[in-house]
């Protein structure tokens, strides 16, 4: 059986080209960059080339802004809880849809002494410019926001947030772990002092991440040492995940208009196959400002978990929520954010398009979602109550 | 010009069988683990396969064992986890004076809340026995010591120590750094009485990147990472596939090898150390051989800086260090040399000698050559210069 692959904002395959780069890293090249030998001098040069291409990709304005972290997780931990304990006291500001990375983060600084605002979203989980203003305080020194979300996929208004910021003098950071490949994600166009990014979301290595941090901005570092990275961060710098990083963002720079419209032309093309051909199905997020990658569907009267074994079993990879959440079988935070209502939220349908998904892929996927979803409904007790009890006979009303 | 690597307590060249199995995760099972298809049970049954592997080879249940992104963050867990959790039992945090700067930083940055104690080391750099059990007392949270140091190889006494934990100070947490013994020496939790351990797999054979910590059921410690929730809510973040595949692969191999590289590494110091004792240089072992790991071998040329002597046997395609990597970078002497008491010449002529299986009797005779030459050569240029 072939797998179709659509759940690239879980995790994305490691392109050929990292691969290589990281194999070669393996057998050639495995100093350690510390060390002050030509075998550590080696090893430094991967690292400072990884380090310019982040710093070219994200738009930073010098190299020294970019931190290597383990992850995503990693790097939203250090800015929230390093700028905090920093600081001391006070008052920071997140969205209801984030990540848990920054919403556990976040939730620990409220429980411990610090005062915590969760900014409601709309209807497709975008933040308001206006809720940010209106919740700010004096004592306000971080708002830690998501770029696009993970779920839906919606990308918030970080243009004009950072804006209120910058004049509020408030420190902006942004989970760009979902957008950066897929929109761009520059730190003077955000105006962000801080920006998290992922390897493994835009087909690089697991396991490496990086902090974008202003470079007049001062955080308190979470992991001592050696003194690695500036002393931001302690630990022996993970060098095949940093080169197959840099690797991975330089090249999905160069090739995001490309990926992006081929995607969002996928995309487009499953999201109208299914709201035409599965009544009772919609669309979460919003409409137009939302990842070109992203689906998020809807299906009424589906238990989501049972469409994801079906699909599963005819090699259909897709996920219900984030990969995070997956195991522990709790509704998605995100959807009952929204306000969407629970019989939608339990059949939410999350399919990320990525590199090598074909349009046959996509319409084998809507093929059998067609027919799945119509077994599934047969069995339903709640779509027999809505058929008038005779759903056996006539499933499609 | 042959390249001989004697750095390895720095970092290891990746292993054959490290470098497959990162690769084969790569480009087998690129899925998450946490994810409930085919690409993410791929991945997960990886991860299950590695986590067994190490949990075998430190003879600890699976569910003991998370993945960490390098031994730093696994000391630093260790230590700002449990004084998070145990605040409330006590305020003394006890560490030895040769500690990696993982150990030592954080409890230094603790000392604003706790009472942080150094245990002092003799001349060998181990544990002073008698002032270890005078600073135990029931106000002692945790204590905090190195397998083995990372710049003279020395062994710390860790099953003395912990009888003196368990009947002094029961309620202290015992958390082992075992950043240089894993896979070098065997590990015995139940003997130390130990609650954590930390181990990285670039130390062995493994990629960089990629850490482990266990923590024995029972003991508490605070997380340390916030998020999804991978490793049982203890340590968040998409797992390290790549690095935690080729740790288990490269651990097995080391730990299945101990006794033949052992043997090996006794061989390689022993030769060094003969030819360059005999040669009238003046040389000094630091490490004291009875004493330490044999894989580290820490060698003074008192009145020849290392930094010097270093790049004439760099020249020779000869690669070493003068201390630890973490600390090369900085200028300063060696906090671990200056614990031990030794001269200043004595510290500032130590180089670390540091093997692994790929070294060889014969590059040890060439290596004594070309310090005999350099050593000689510096010594008359610095006389000429007098």
């Amino acid at each position: 059986m072939k797998q179709i692959y659509l759940d690239h904002s879980a995790t994305t395959p490691t392109r050929p080209e990292v691969i290589e780069l990281v194999y070669d890293l393996m057998k050639n090249h495995f100093g350690n960059p510390s060390s002050l030998h030509q075998i550590g001098d080696d090893a430094r040069e991967y690292l400072q080339t990884a380090r310019k291409q982040l710093t070219e990709a994200l738009g930073a304005a010098e190299t020294e802004e970019i931190y290597f972290t383990s992850g995503g997780t990693e790097s939203d931990n250090l800015a929230i809880l390093g700028l905090a304990e920093k600081v001391g006291k006070g008052h920071l500001m997140t969205s209801a849809v984030e990540h848990h990375a920054v919403l556990d983060a976040c939730r620990y600084l409220g429980s411990h002494g610090f005062d915590l605002t969760i900014l409601p979203v709309d209807q497709y989980g975008m933040v308001d410019p206006d809720e940010v203003k209106k919740n700010l305080r004096p004592d306000t020194f971080l708002v830690s926001l998501i770029h696009a979300n993970n779920e839906v996929g919606t990308i918030n208004p970080v243009a004009e947030i950072g804006k209120i910021l910058k004049e509020a003098e408030v420190v902006f950071h942004l989970d760009a772990v979902q957008s950066f490949g897929k929109i761009p994600v520059k730190a003077d166009e955000t105006l962000a002092d801080m920006i998290t990014v992922s390897g493994h979301k835009i087909n690089g290595p697991k396991g490496i991440g990086a902090l974008y941090k202003r470079h007049d901005l001062e955080i308190n570092r979470r992991i001592f040492g050696g003194g690695q990275e500036r002393g931001l961060r302690s630990g022996t710098e993970n060098l095949t995940g940093i080169a197959g990083f840099g690797l991975a963002a330089e090249l999905s720079q160069k090739e995001m208009a490309q990926h992006s419209a081929d995607w969002q032309a996928l995309r487009d093309h499953l999201v109208e196959r299914l709201l035409c051909e599965i009544p009772d199905s919609r669309l979460n997020g919003h409409p137009t400002k939302r990842l070109p990658h992203n689906a998020n569907i809807s299906f009424n009267y589906i238990e989501v978990e049972a469409l994801l074994l079906h699909l599963a079993l005819n090699g259909v990879c897709c996920s219900a929520g984030s990969a995070c959440s997956s195991s522990t079988g709790e509704p998605s935070h995100v959807l009952a954010a929204m306000g969407l209502a629970p019989e939608w939220a339990h059949g939410a349908l999350r399919m990320t398009i990525g590199m090598g998904n074909t349009q046959e892929e996509i319409d084998a996927t809507a093929d059998l979602l067609n027919k799945k979803v119509e077994m599934l409904r047969l069995a339903s007790p709640y779509y027999d109550v809505k058929t008038g009890g005779s759903s056996g006979l006539k499933p499609k009303d | 010009m042959k390249e001989i690597y004697l750095d390895n307590a720095a970092t290891t060249r990746v292993s054959q069988a490290a470098l497959q199995a990162a690769t084969n995760a790569m480009v087998e099972s690129y899925g998450n683990p946490s994810s409930l298809h085919a690409a993410g049970a791929r991945a997960a049954k990886l991860l299950k396969e590695a986590r067994r592997t190490l949990a075998g080879l430190l003879a600890v249940p699976e569910k003991e064992l998370y993945f960490t992104s390098c031994g730093s963050e696994s000391n630093n867990t260790a230590v700002f986890g449990v004084a998070a959790s145990q605040a409330r039992l006590g305020k003394k945090i006890l560490i030895s004076a040769v500690e990696h700067p993982s150990l030592s930083e954080p409890a230094k940055l603790l000392a604003e809340k706790f009472l942080v104690e150094k245990i002092p080391v003799d001349s060998r750099g181990a544990v002073n026995l008698v002032a270890l059990e005078q600073l135990l007392d029931d106000d002692v949270i945790f204590v905090g010591l190195q397998y083995v140091n990372n710049e003279t190889g020395l062994i710390q006494p860790l099953t003395q120590v912990g009888e003196l934990i368990k009947n002094q100070a029961p309620q202290a947490h015992f958390h082992i750094d075992g950043v240089q013994g894993f896979g070098k020496l065997p590990v015995e939790f139940k003997k130390w009485h130990a609650d954590s351990f930390a181990a990285s797999a670039h130390k062995l054979g493994g990629l960089k990147g990629c850490g482990l910590f266990w923590l024995r059921e029972g003991a508490r410690c605070r997380p340390f990472i916030y998020g999804g929730g991978q490793e049982r809510g203890f340590r968040s973040g998409t797992e390290n596939m790549a690095g935690i595949c080729s740790f288990a692969a490269a651990a097995s191999e080391a730990c299945n090898k101990i006794e033949q590289n052992t043997a090996l590494y006794q061989s390689l110091r022993e030769r060094l150390w003969h030819i360059l004792a005999n040669k009238e240089l003046g040389a000094v072992a630091v490490s004291n051989f009875t004493a330490c790991s044999p894989h580290i071998a820490n060698i003074s040329f008192p009145g020849v800086r290392s930094e010097v002597l270093l790049h004439y046997l760099e020249a020779n395609g000869i690669y070493a260090s003068s201390g630890s990597a973490c600390h090369s970078n900085k200028s300063g002497a060696s906090p671990v040399l200056m614990a031990m008491g030794l001269d200043k010449a004595v510290i500032d002529g130590a180089i670390r000698f540091s093997f692994s299986p790929e070294n060889t009797l014969e590059q040890m005779d060439f290596v004594a050559e070309v310090i005999f030459n350099s050593v000689v050569e510096i010594r008359s240029l610095m006389s000429r210069k007098h």
